[in-house]
C-alpha cells in the first residue's frame, strides 16, 4: 500500500517536473533547428521556371536546408542551357502586354485570339522574348541568374532518373551540379523531414 | 548618417552598354564581402565621382520578394560614414557594398527605405554577391547593373 502511495508521489512530482522544463527544452531544440525546405519541381516552361528557383534562393538565403527534386518538365530546368519557353495558349490568366513604349502602351493587356496564338509561327518565340524582356527591365533575376545563386548557396538539386531514361535524356545534357538521379523513393523521406514541402 | 542619406537614384534593370565603358574609364577588381568582384565604372561616372561634393556609394541590391530583383541603390554619404569597413572604396570618392533586402510586398515601385523595404539578415552573403558591377553616369543620373558569372 505504502509503495502505491510513493508510486504516485513520484508520478504526480515527475509530471510536475515535466511541465515545467518540457516547454523551454522544446523551445531550446526548436530554436537549434535548422529548418529545411524540399521542393518538387515538375515544370518546364519558363513562367513555372521561376518559382523554384526563387523559392530556393530566398530559402538558402535564410539559412535553410534546401533540396529540389526536378521530374518530368522540371528536368529541362537542369540542362546546361535553359530551353524554356512561355506560351499564352492555353494560359488565359497570362496578361499580353509589350515591355517598350509609353507607359499606357506598356500597360496595355494585348487581347490575342486563340486563333492567332496557335496558328502563327513563331508565336510562342515571340511571347518568350517579350517576357524575358518585360522582366529584364523591370530588373527581375533571369532564370539562370536564380539558378546560378541556389548552386552558389548549396542548395541540392537531384534529377528524377526514370524521366531521364523516359525522355531519352543524356546525363551529360545537365549541368554537373546535379548531385544525384534518383526516384521518388529516395526524395520522399527528405520531404517527409522537412519543414516545409512545396510541389511545384 | 547613412540611413538618413537621401537615395539619388534605384537603378533598376538599367544597362551600361560596353561602349561607354571603352575608353579612359575605370575597371578593376574589388573585395565584396570576401568576394573577388569585377567592377567597371565609365569615364562619365569617374568625372562624377570627382565632381561631387561627398563621396558616392552604390549599394548592390538583392530584392527577395515573390520575384528575385536586381537593384543599385547610389546615395551620397557623410565622408565619415564611408568607413571601409561597411563599404569598399572603388576609387577616391565612390564606395560600393552588398545588401540583401526583403519585402513584405511586391510594389514594384518601391524606392525609399522606409518598410516595407528592410535589410535581411542573410546567410552567408558572400554567396550572394554577385561577379561583376557596371557603374555610368548618364543624362545627370547615377545608373548600373551587376549580374553573376554566367550571364557575362
Amino acid at each position: 500500500m505504502n509503495t502505491v502511495a510513493a508510486n504516485n508521489d513520484m508520478d504526480q512530482w515527475l509530471n510536475q517536473k515535466l511541465d515545467e522544463l518540457l516547454p523551454s527544452k522544446i523551445q531550446d531544440i526548436e530554436a537549434s533547428k535548422t529548418p529545411s525546405m524540399a521542393i518538387i519541381a515538375t515544370k518546364g516552361t519558363l513562367d513555372w521556371a521561376y518559382p523554384p528557383f526563387i523559392l530556393a534562393s530566398t530559402s538558402a538565403a535564410l539559412g535553410w536546408d534546401t533540396s529540389i527534386f526536378f521530374t518530368f518538365y522540371g528536368l529541362l530546368l537542369l540542362k546546361k542551357e535553359i530551353p524554356s519557353e512561355v506560351s499564352p495558349l492555353g494560359n488565359p490568366a497570362m496578361p499580353m502586354k509589350m515591355p517598350f513604349g509609353p507607359k499606357w502602351f506598356q500597360d496595355f493587356n494585348w487581347p490575342m485570339p486563340n486563333l492567332l496564338m496557335a496558328g502563327v509561327p513563331g508565336f510562342e518565340k515571340v511571347a518568350t522574348g517579350l517576357m524575358k524582356k518585360t522582366f529584364k527591365s523591370k530588373g527581375v533575376a533571369t532564370v539562370e541568374e536564380l539558378r546560378e545563386l541556389c548552386l552558389e548557396a548549396d542548395v541540392k538539386m537531384v534529377a528524377c532518373q526514370m524521366t531521364v531514361d523516359v525522355f531519352g535524356f543524356d546525363n551529360s545534357e545537365f549541368i554537373p551540379e546535379v548531385t544525384d538521379y534518383v526516384g521518388a523513393t529516395y526524395f520522399l523521406p527528405i520531404a517527409k523531414d522537412s519543414d516545409v514541402c512545396l510541389f511545384i | 548618417m547613412v540611413a538618413n542619406s537621401e537615395t539619388l537614384n534605384l537603378s533598376i534593370g538599367d544597362q551600361v552598354p560596353d561602349a561607354r565603358l571603352a575608353s579612359k574609364s575605370y575597371a578593376g577588381v574589388i573585395d565584396l564581402k570576401g568576394k573577388q568582384v569585377f567592377i567597371d565604372l565609365s569615364s562619365d561616372a569617374v568625372r562624377a565621382s570627382a565632381e561631387s561634393a561627398m563621396p558616392i556609394v552604390c549599394e548592390v541590391e538583392l530584392y527577395f520578394s515573390c520575384l528575385v530583383r536586381k537593384q543599385i541603390r547610389f546615395r551620397e554619404i557623410n565622408a565619415l560614414a564611408a568607413d571601409e569597413t561597411k563599404y569598399t572604396r572603388v576609387i577616391p570618392g565612390f564606395f560600393t557594398g552588398f545588401r540583401a533586402v526583403a519585402t513584405q510586398q511586391c510594389r514594384i515601385k518601391d524606392v525609399g527605405d522606409k518598410p516595407p523595404v528592410e535589410t535581411m539578415p542573410i546567410h552567408k552573403p558572400e554567396r550572394f554577391v554577385p561577379d561583376w558591377i557596371k557603374i555610368d553616369y548618364r543624362a545627370g543620373q547615377w545608373v548600373g547593373e551587376y549580374g553573376f558569372k554566367r550571364t557575362i
